[in-house]
């Protein structure tokens, strides 16, 4: 699709004006598969594992995940990734388990989430793992690696988008030339006209701006088409028969997409006005602010990019060791490579006790930067031999982000 | 309307210098003071719509006869431009927005009321567990762990149990809609022609149809004299000692003008233009019509306009006949922003012009608003349109004036921008 689509509802202007009305409304939209009387609702799945944007991103925070007894989540916002090691789908699965379906489809399979315990810098610390029963399609391929991504919160996401990409290239080429232990990689993404872009949105910086990021998770998320990912069966493989035959919504509607162009403008409209939550301010911050530069956690988590309250991240992406590993690539990123998560707005979520990385398994911001490993190993082993009034102040300092 | 503005939420804040000293001009005061006095006005005589659709349901419940139906739906048709006009009167006023919910929530899950048709409503929805409640058949409900005892139906039931049961919006158990939907029913005809066809024989004790006429008797009574009830708690907030008026006129004068401004412009914007218009056009969505069972969406967002209009010139024709005047904001920013007073008076009737084409598009019987809507609607798509850039330019006028009078506005983007925590929450 052109780029021009996605540009044209971002102009301010009057064909913009209440764009973030509307687009607010479409986060909050629940949309229900075809064929229904409300075309306009429908075209949801066949698999999906959301009906709507605030179903995962709850006022567009990082959702509080909840399981029961047998593991399985009794809240969205938890999704499981397939991919084979070189970053392909699975056959039959695709690229996520959705764990919903619409009537006459079967759903992939039951999740449910096991803890893995591991000795990290010393300390036991459990991760998530996602076991998956019933899978209705048979196996997965046997190569398919597995891995959870928690829906990240949407604060702030205008300042990543405005980010020029020079201005990416340009601090990736000065960590190479600094030779130092932090060497991060641009995420390289041709878009569709063929120009080399920087992505920068999603865990693994694969999408370059918020239009595409919005098409990819109504796609994955709730198999809905739109200019940018235009299969009207979302994830369904040839491998799911039931699936590709099963209605698609959107005929009733201008274009030949369930969610056209004009919806993903408003909503990436109303995701450009959510700012930044404020963190909880301490006198012991600005002691932890010295000590987070000295570590070199500023190395990577910098203010360099600007941003009001400053993104702190360099957009780039990072080899963060074993630990962490998705077990698969992802774009152009490697299976333990990630985007410098942005830290502005930690304190909100330190403040809700949300789940931190991308599976949301540190429990706490110490346990997040303990995970740390690869490239911020030294980083991480310099916060381990600091003193504790150090690491208590710098932990006060992310909490006033 | 009891979605929340949020985007663009016209929030001014005083920073107001000199509008005292012109001799023709009203003064701020004088403003103020008459707007409270438009306010009483039209809220008396949204009541007294109120009463006279009270009168046409009771008699239809003593006779319940397809004449008389018709004589009550024409009742609430009638009543419905006395309270659209005072719509411009509800952003700004806290105390107006409080009781609003009660009175003009939209839109609503009917199914949690009475019976509905799956094949077109659906079976359930995620996020509305009483999505097919149907209080009108089921006298015990369970709302989470909370068991409700709705043997008998009362106001009490509908306002404390029912409205927004389960902390769900879309449950909407009292006002204006859900009387609407009582005497209409559902509208299946989607983007077709034609509006919900509910018989009478739904309330005929010796005929009922549907089941459960007595209830359903019940529940419509109970409904419409919930809405006398609160439309008179609303008009008394605009008497001499009332909560609306004594809140605005203790507030600084410039602040008064802030206030009035801010209804105008957040109910031209967000509001109308954004929620109830474009959304809808954008989705081609014959549920996001505001009067979507009676098929009198032309007449809702006509009478908005009327309304605001009718307070921008402190200028009104009361249900009586006679007129209402006095000092305005038209003529105050006259003496003190001429121009952009000027076009802000042109934008107005502009917009009139845009609402009064989609009404009169509606009345002919040519194109029911909910038709307007529909994909593939060139004409209607774009009398609609006309519309919502008609108001988002009167919006962006009143923004003009407001800075014009030394009033300092901070157009918001998102609601979203002061509390993050509302963006999830219809």
């Amino acid at each position: 699709m052109p780029a021009a689509i996605v540009v044209a509802g971002l102009v301010s202007g009057p064909a913009a004006a209440l764009d973030e009305t509307i687009g607010r409304a479409m986060f909050r939209r629940a949309w229900v598969p075809a064929p229904s009387a409300t075309k306009s609702d429908d075209g949801l799945g066949p698999l999906f594992d959301a009906r709507a944007c605030v179903a995962c991103h709850p006022a567009g925070d990082r959702p509080i995940v909840t399981f029961d007894r047998d593991g399985a989540a009794t809240t969205r916002g938890l999704v499981v990734r397939l991919a084979r090691p070189d970053g392909a789908p699975d056959p039959v699965y695709g690229r996520q388990v959705q764990h919903e379906a619409a009537t006459g489809v079967p759903v992939e399979a039951m999740i449910a989430v096991a803890p893995d315990h591991r000795s990290v810098a010393g300390r036991r610390l459990a991760r998530p793992v996602a076991r998956l029963a019933d899978l209705a399609y048979g196996p997965l391929a046997a190569d398919t690696r597995v891995s959870l991504r928690l829906a990240p919160p949407l604060f702030g996401l205008a300042a990543i988008e405005d980010v020029p990409d020079e201005a990416i290239r340009a601090l990736a080429a000065k960590q190479a030339a600094a030779g130092g232990e932090v060497r991060g990689r641009v995420s390289e993404v041709i878009d569709e006209t063929g120009t080399p872009r920087v992505g920068r949105f999603g865990f693994k910086a694969q999408q370059i701006d918020l239009g595409r990021q919005t098409a990819e998770a109504f796609s994955t998320d709730m198999g809905m088409s739109s200019p940018w990912r235009p299969a009207a069966a979302g994830d369904c493989t040839t491998g799911q028969p039931a699936c590709r035959a099963a209605p698609q919504g959107a005929p009733d509607r201008a274009g030949p997409h369930e969610i056209d162009a004009a919806i993903v403008a408003s909503i990436v409209a109303f995701l450009r006005t959510l700012p930044v939550p404020r963190g909880t301010a301490s006198a012991e911050a600005g002691k932890g602010e010295r000590v987070f530069v000295a570590v070199g956690c500023a190395a990577c988590h910098g203010g360099d990019l600007g941003g009001a309250p400053p993104l702190r991240s360099d957009l780039l992406l990072h080899d963060l060791g074993e630990g962490l590993s998705s077990g698969h690539g992802e774009g152009s990123a490697g299976a333990r490579e990630w985007r410098t998560a942005p830290l502005a707005g930690l304190g909100h979520a330190t403040a809700r006790a949300a789940g931190l990385l991308h599976d949301g398994r540190a429990r706490t911001v110490e346990e997040a930067i303990l995970w740390h490993d690869g490239e911020a190993r030294g980083a991480r082993d310099r916060f381990v031999a600091r003193p504790a009034a150090d690491r208590r102040a710098l932990l006060a300092f992310l909490a006033s982000l | 309307m009891k979605r929340r503005l949020s985007t663009s939420t016209l929030a001014l804040v005083l920073g107001f210098a000199g509008l005292s000293q012109a001799a023709a001009a009203p003064t701020a005061e004088a403003v103020v003071a008459s707007y409270a006095d438009l306010g009483r006005a039209m809220y008396e005589d949204a009541l007294a719509g109120a009463k006279a659709l009270q009168g046409a349901v009771d008699a239809f419940l003593a006779t319940p006869n397809p004449e008389k139906l018709a004589v009550a739906r024409k009742a609430w048709i009638d009543a419905r431009p006395w309270y659209q006009q005072t719509e411009g009167f509800r952003f700004g006023n806290a105390a107006v927005d409080a009781l609003e919910g009660k009175v003009n929530a939209w839109p609503l899950d009917e199914g949690l009321i009475d019976y509905v048709d799956v094949s077109k409503y659906g079976e359930t929805n995620e996020e509305n567990p009483l999505y097919r409640a149907d209080v009108i058949a089921h006298p015990k409900l369970k709302v989470g762990k909370k068991r409700i005892d709705a043997r008998r139906i009362t106001k009490k039931l509908l306002a404390e149990d029912l409205q927004e049961a389960g902390g769900v919006e879309a449950n909407v158990a009292t006002g204006w809609h859900a009387i609407e939907f009582l005497l209409w029913g559902q509208d299946l005809n989607g983007t077709g022609p034609g509006a919900g066809t509910r018989p009478a024989s739904d309330y005929d004790l010796a005929a009922c149809t549907h089941g459960n006429c007595d209830r359903r008797r019940a529940y419509l009574k109970a409904a419409t004299d919930l809405l006398v009830d609160d439309l008179a708690a609303m008009a008394a907030l605009w008497k001499d000692d009332g909560k609306a008026r004594r809140a605005l006129t203790k507030k600084p004068a410039a602040e008064g003008l802030a206030t009035i401004f801010t209804g105008l412009g957040s109910l031209s914007y967000g509001e109308l233009a954004g929620e109830r218009m474009k959304l809808g056009l954008i989705l081609h969505d014959p549920e996001e019509e505001h009067d979507c069972f009676s098929d009198n969406t032309h007449n809702s967002h006509y009478y908005d306009q009327a309304g605001m209009t009718a307070i921008w010139r402190a200028t009104y024709t009361r249900r009586d006949g006679t007129t209402f005047t006095g000092a305005s904001t038209l003529d105050l920013a006259r003496e003190k922003a001429p121009e952009a007073a000027t076009k802000a008076d042109a934008l107005f009737d502009a917009t009139t012009a845009k609402m009064k084409a989609i009404k009169d598009t509606a009345d002919s019987g040519r194109m029911a608003y909910d038709q307007m809507i529909g994909a593939g609607n060139v004409e209607g798509n774009a009398l609609v349109q006309g519309g919502v850039d008609a108001l988002v330019a009167q919006a962006r006028g009143i923004e003009a004036v407001v800075s014009g009078l030394g009033l300092k506005i901070a157009m918001e983007g998102s609601a979203s921008l002061d509390d993050p925590s509302k963006v999830g929450k219809k």
